[in-house]
């Protein structure tokens, strides 16, 4: 059985030997030229969806965002705590507004 | 269209169908082994031979066409077996094979005394990484010397050799499991 399943192995190794080239179908110069053509009638978008679809510059993009969000994030950090200690008003708890005035007791 | 390409196609009438002539078979025959889908095999010779003629005014002749269009074969073949890779990963669960993988692959050109033994053959190349399959492709089936397979590859001829090595290796172990398991079949 093991012997069997080793000249099978061995048949299917060699299989390729004396093996003739595949003729490429005759409608093939005619789909190249279809090709060829296609490529003259490119509108602009279709050029640039095919650039932006390169994985360089798709990476190139995301890099690019990254980078602008770390930097907004570490350059800004500091002076936008400030700002918003700044802005923020103090809160006087016991102020006296119009709402008070009305629940006065006689 | 680009004026360099426009303008030396004007130059050289008739250069361009004599060059898809001499070339089509190697292309389509490489593609065919590469994805052993007939349909496919045609989709990637039409985009290589399409190449050809956008690069052709740039073609000098110092290095040989042949080598430069295996190359481009191996490459967008690799590219279309990623797409179908990634489609069947996004689209279809992985235990379910492709709807074509059911079908085996019977290639025209081969020995009607071997075509059984064939079928398995290429039924295990398909589980072939790429790399090595485009080796085993380009040795087996384009009967290219260890150096021309380098040359194409890019990879120095040692390199090239092991990995024919590894290509022969692996698809013994496929093919031992195979026959093993038609014989737990039966």
């Amino acid at each position: 059985m093991k012997q069997n399943i080793e000249q099978k192995i061995e048949a299917s190794m060699h299989s390729l030997e004396g093996i003739s080239r595949a003729k490429a179908p005759g409608y093939l110069y005619a789909k190249v030229l279809s090709g060829v053509y296609r490529i003259g009638e490119q509108t602009i978008w279709e050029r640039l969806t095919v650039f932006i679809a390169r994985p360089a510059v798709a990476l190139g993009c995301i890099i690019l965002v990254v980078a602008i969000n770390a930097l907004i994030i570490f350059s800004g950090n500091d002076t936008s705590i400030k700002n918003a200690t700044a802005s923020a008003e103090p809160v006087d708890l016991y102020a006296y507004d119009i709402y008070n005035a009305e629940n006065i007791e006689p | 269209m680009d004026d360099d390409i426009s303008r030396w196609h004007a130059d050289n009438p008739g250069v361009f169908e004599e060059w898809v002539n001499t070339w089509q078979d190697m292309v389509y025959h490489t593609a065919l082994g590469m994805l052993m889908q007939a349909a496919d095999a045609e989709d990637v010779a039409q985009e290589v031979l399409v190449a050809l003629y956008k690069n052709a005014h740039t073609f000098r002749g110092d290095a040989k066409l042949s080598t430069w269009l295996y190359r481009i074969t191996i490459h967008k073949c690799i590219d279309h077996l990623r797409l179908h890779n990634r489609k069947k990963r996004w689209w279809g669960t992985k235990d379910e094979p492709h709807e074509n993988e059911l079908v085996s692959f019977d290639h025209p050109g081969i020995l009607a005394e071997k075509k059984e033994h064939a079928v398995a053959l290429f039924q295990a190349m398909k589980q072939l990484p790429n790399d090595q399959r485009s080796a085993f492709v380009l040795c087996k089936m384009e009967g290219l010397s260890l150096e021309e397979m380098a040359t194409v590859l890019n990879r120095s001829t040692s390199a090239a050799e092991s990995l024919l090595n590894r290509a022969n290796l692996n698809l013994r172990k496929i093919l031992k499991n195979y026959y093993e398991e038609q014989v737990n079949i039966r």
